[in-house]
């Protein structure tokens, strides 16, 4: 009883705030699904390219622009693209390196598909350790780590002052939910033109059909590769630095662990592999997220992401779109 | 239902995406004879031989093995798919037109793998070696021994699969399908590669599996081969049937002879089936 | 006439590499010739060794020979020999005088921990190198029998009392909860194998790793259950009264834990080598070379699968309850992914499919931070590093099985069976 309560009274609060987290959601779950269309693997290590993000976010902001108390106008708009940019350049660069170093060796040798899996979720976790260990005090070999992360949360600076814009349905609809909502759909667009009407995009579609059939129609499949890559990186990356504007994320190396389960689960949700699947299943399960939490109380929300993605699993394994980057 | 029919197909279609691999084709085997379905490149033989097995769902169709759905049973929320094992142990057995054999287990442990669907034997008697499974580990031995001897290469029973020659892994492929005690023998192409003295050594194998009693169904491109040994012979192109009948009469029909003289004989090349 | 499946294989033909690229070019023929230079020093240096180790070799082989011959005894007799060194370890120090590494690395707690995770990697290993399937929730069969023992001895309920009256004793139920947390965290691992196993193998991985973490938020959240973040103390330890035979377990650092653990070890790899020569262990590994061609074949692969993952999980449940039991107090942090993911470090450094392999892998894991204490630290970030070197150069692990190693070495076609196991086309 409690249950339908509080969603009942909650039901539009709750609805804002699933659609700005799924908006997140949605931009790491492209990520993923890139890159498991084009070849077939849960990139486990995405969510420390996310993670990453976050701490370009808190370098540039504390560091680069000496932030300490919100700021308006013209240098807000100057730190907003300051931060942003390096953000979703490095974890692009991050993503394409991860491609290279932990995949390509193995993608050469045509090794089992247990391998990739394997590989991806090691250098997660070594990408992670290695944020644990640049407190300052570690050391690999004769190098001394510089003291960038360490194994505790960092607040980010709050960039701006939260203000209501306007009131829907009883509703503040702020600005900063605002700008995540309008960056995401903005990014989403432009990476659907691109998939679609580009010839990189087409290259991607291609090899995520048949990549066989791809390589014989002169589609250069490393170099597409990598594009996806780096595009579901500069994706995560964005999704990063607005985690750490409106939940107000801390820059910390566990902190990709959970939204990079509840994106692929969004993923699965959309239609693994569908590009248009993966913004509809991340606002989706933003949304289921929130509501549910409503219901069963904020110490179950980590778990609803999870019953989502079996529930797909069981009744619909294409996921609400369907499969495929091509359609 | 025909009398003497072991297997019989209505009306399978089976679509990828906007393809359609396999329009609307019914076929019946009679119990005890030698089968043939052949068909130009792309014809949808292999698609066919997939759909009998489980391994794909036609898109509609039902398939009758003894009297018996064995696509799926029951209808609408109720409907359960059969599953490829279920199919081989209902008593369909196959070969793979790109042998598909466990490459580093060894020809008998191939074979054995075959005689384990019959097994009952689970995880408990495996732990304590019970009796059952250990009358049922010296049964598959010995019968995959006996199956092994069958097919002649006995010789090799303890050699890796891979190291296998070509000829040798079909045979062994065959063993390993008798292995699980087919009523249907699937063959797909299994002349493919062959020389001419191994072809002929394969068809007289086949004549010895019909008679032990197990009616067979031959994918083949080579014609000299489906004319000596085949009493039927169905041809599809484009996924449909367009013949069906004595190997003779099926030979002199003008749009199998155009199926195959036009852009399926080009494509396939000369070499192997020039008797066609 | 391939009918194309409706699968894309990530398998890639070698691709055509852009013509402009002369600095690349250059860059990758002097890399060939480097390595190519260095690959017959190599050569060479082996050959030399080869030849000079040729008396050794050779009647080492003889010895193999005449062991495989005599298996039928040999082999018990390896093992009894084995074992008796495994549980006189810890008396290393009594002994002899060991440099103070090798004390550390043989005292009793150190070794109960070393065995508890080899206990758990050849659960694991049993999942991932004999069925090929990926389970990164594996800690949480092991919480599902910590907590188990936690509940069943009556430790939370004294705790929930508000911790009068006497602590609760185990005594002789020990077995019977023993039992209990078999069948439960294989239950466990059947709910969550049975609707995953059906879908292609990747998920499994994610569904698991989401798993782990649900079980931890779960224990944390179900105080009146589990006793939420606060964990239950007072755990029992074992103890047995059998006719004249009285045993009992003590603290941590009792050495009895380790024979405990010992034996549940042996028990495992004896059970685990006659299913893998058998039926099911053919099934593996058919399943691992052609998914396709296996249930062609007649074999259950969603069954199959689901007995290794229920494998897997009971070991882990079992393990776990001795863990509680010895530790006395368990706690939702410490159920971690990373936990997870370590276990899997250890099957994979050792060598998937290699009951050996889980058990050298499981050791090394284990003992190499205990005995260089100032690496501890950096033991997640070196093998997650591992983790990615092993699949990158040594596929197969340190002590690899002849089969596995055919098949992670070599190129696969791994291709599943997405239709016929209830997916789509």
């Amino acid at each position: 009883m409690d249950c339908l309560h509080n969603v009942a009274d909650q039901f539009w609060d709750q609805l804002r705030n699933g659609l700005t987290l799924g908006s997140i959601y949605a931009m790491i779950a492209l990520g993923y699904t890139m890159v498991y269309g084009v070849l077939q693997l849960i990139n486990f290590a995405h969510s420390e390219v996310f993670m990453v993000s976050t701490f370009t976010t808190l370098y540039a902001v504390r560091d680069w622009f000496n932030v300490t108390a919100p700021i308006t106008g013209g240098k807000l708009l100057m730190v907003m693209v300051g931060a942003l940019i390096p953000a979703m350049i490095i974890s692009g660069v991050l993503a394409v390196l991860l491609e290279r170093l932990a995949y390509r060796p193995l993608r050469r040798r045509g090794a089992p598909r247990l391998s990739f899996l394997i590989s991806a979720i090691g250098a997660s976790l070594f990408i992670q350790y290695l944020f644990v260990l640049m407190d300052g005090l570690h050391y690999i070999g004769p190098i001394k780590l510089p003291a960038i992360a360490g194994p505790n949360p960092q607040a980010v600076p709050e960039l701006f002052k939260t203000s209501t814009v306007f009131h829907l349905f009883g509703t503040d609809i702020t600005n900063k939910r605002i700008m995540i909502v309008v960056a995401a759909g903005v990014m989403l667009f432009i990476l659907d033109r691109f998939v679609r009407l580009t010839r990189l995009g087409r290259g991607i579609r291609a090899v995520a059909q048949d990549p066989e059939a791809a390589s014989m129609m002169g589609v250069n499949i490393d170099k597409v590769i990598v594009t996806t890559f780096f595009v579901g990186g500069i994706m995560a990356g964005a999704a990063g630095f607005f985690y750490t504007i409106v939940p107000g994320a801390p820059a910390f190396w566990f902190v990709g662990f959970l939204p990079g389960i509840k994106a692929f689960a969004a993923a699965v949700l959309g239609g693994i592999g569908n590009i248009r699947g993966a913004m509809l299943g991340g606002l989706l399960l933003g949304v289921v997220e929130t509501q549910s939490s409503a219901c069963f109380g904020t110490q179950w929300v980590n778990v609803t992401a999870f019953v989502v993605l079996v529930l797909v699993l069981l009744f619909k394994p294409t996921g609400i779109l369907g499969e495929q980057v091509a359609s | 239902m025909t009398e003497d029919a072991i297997l019989e197909a209505k009306s399978i279609v089976k679509q990828f995406g906007g393809l359609t691999a396999v329009k609307d084709v019914s076929l019946t085997i009679r119990r005890g004879e030698i089968r043939g379905l052949i068909g130009p490149n792309g014809a949808g033989k292999t698609t066919f031989f997939n759909l009998m097995t489980g391994i794909y769902a036609p898109t509609t169709g039902n398939m009758l093995f003894e009297g018996k759905d064995i696509l799926g049973t029951g209808s609408g929320l109720l409907q359960r798919k059969r599953k490829p094992y279920d199919i081989t142990k209902s008593g369909i057995g196959r070969t793979f037109q790109n042998i598909r054999l466990f490459q580093n287990m060894t020809s008998i442990e191939n074979v054995i793998v075959g005689t384990d669907a019959h097994h009952r034997a689970n995880v408990f008697d495996a732990i304590f070696r019970s009796p059952r499974f250990r009358r049922e580990e010296k049964e598959g031995q010995e019968r995959a021994e006996r199956i092994l001897t069958f097919v002649g290469i006995h010789k090799y029973a303890n050699e890796l699969a891979g190291n296998l020659s070509y000829g040798d892994q079909r045979r062994v492929e065959i063993a390993r399908a008798l292995a699980t005690r087919p009523k249907l023998l699937l063959l797909d192409e299994p002349a493919a590669g062959m020389n001419p003295t191994e072809k002929q050594r394969l068809n007289a194998l086949i004549s010895k599996i019909r008679d032990e009693g197990i009616t067979i169904l031959l994918i083949e491109h080579d014609m000299k081969v489906v004319m000596t040994i085949c009493d039927r012979v169905a041809v599809l192109d484009h996924g449909e049937k367009i013949a069906d009948g004595a190997p003779q009469e099926v030979q002199r029909n003008p749009q199998v002879i155009e199926a195959y003289l036009g852009a399926g004989a080009a494509t396939h090349g000369g070499g192997a089936n020039a008797s066609a | 006439m391939s009918d194309k499946p409706p699968v894309n294989q990530k398998q890639e033909p070698s691709s055509t590499r852009p013509q402009n690229q002369s600095l690349t070019r250059r860059y990758e023929a002097a890399r060939d010739r480097s390595k190519a230079t260095r690959s017959a020093a190599y050569a060479r240096f082996r050959k030399a060794v080869r030849k000079d180790l040729e008396p050794v070799t050779s009647r080492w082989r003889t010895f193999r020979g005449k062991i495989e011959d005599n298996r039928k005894w040999a082999y018990p007799l390896i093992g009894l020999i084995l074992i008796t060194i495994a549980a006189l370890l810890p008396f290393l120090g009594d002994w002899f005088s060991i440099p103070i590494w090798l004390q550390r690395a043989t005292n009793g707690s150190v070794l109960a921990r070393t065995a508890l995770f080899v206990l758990f990697a050849l659960g694991l290993n049993v999942v991932v190198g004999f069925a090929g399937l990926l389970d990164l929730g594996y800690v949480a069969f092991w919480a599902i029998g910590a907590y188990t023992a936690g509940i069943a001895t009556g430790a939370h309920a004294y705790l929930e009392g508000g911790s009068v009256g006497p602590e609760p004793t185990w005594h002789m139920w020990m077995w019977a909860i023993l039992l209990l947390a078999l069948v439960v965290a294989t239950l466990a691992g059947l709910l969550l194998g049975s609707p995953t196993l059906r879908l292609r193998g990747d998920y499994l991985a994610i569904v698991t790793l989401g798993f782990g973490e649900i079980i931890r938020i779960v224990a944390n959240n179900l105080d009146h259950v589990t006793g939420g973040p606060r964990g239950i103390r007072n755990i029992p330890h074992p103890e047995i009264h059998v006719g004249g035979l009285n045993v009992v377990w003590g603290t941590l650092i009792d050495t009895k834990y380790y024979w405990l653990l010992l034996g549940l070890v042996v028990l495992w790899i004896v059970a685990i080598r006659m299913l893998d020569n058998s039926r099911i262990g053919r099934a593996w590994v058919a399943i691992r070379e052609d998914e396709v061609a296996a249930a062609s074949m007649g074999v259950n692969i969603v069954r199959m699968k689901l007995a290794a993952f229920a494998i897997g999980a009971c070991t882990a449940g079992v393990g776990g309850v001795i863990y509680a039991e010895q530790i006395n107090f368990i706690s939702p942090p410490t159920f971690n992914i990373q936990q997870s993911i370590l276990i899997l470090a250890m099957v994979v450094i050792g060598g998937m499919g290699s009951i050996g392999g889980a058990i050298v892998g499981a050791s090394a894991v284990v003992l190499i931070p205990e005995v260089f204490k100032s690496l501890d630290d950096y033991r997640f970030f070196a093998f997650g590093f591992a983790i990615v070197l092993m699949m990158i150069f040594r596929p197969q692990g340190l002590l690899p099985s002849k089969r596995r190693k055919a098949e992670l070495v070599g190129a696969s076609q791994d291709q599943q069976l997405y239709e016929a196991a209830g997916g789509s086309g």
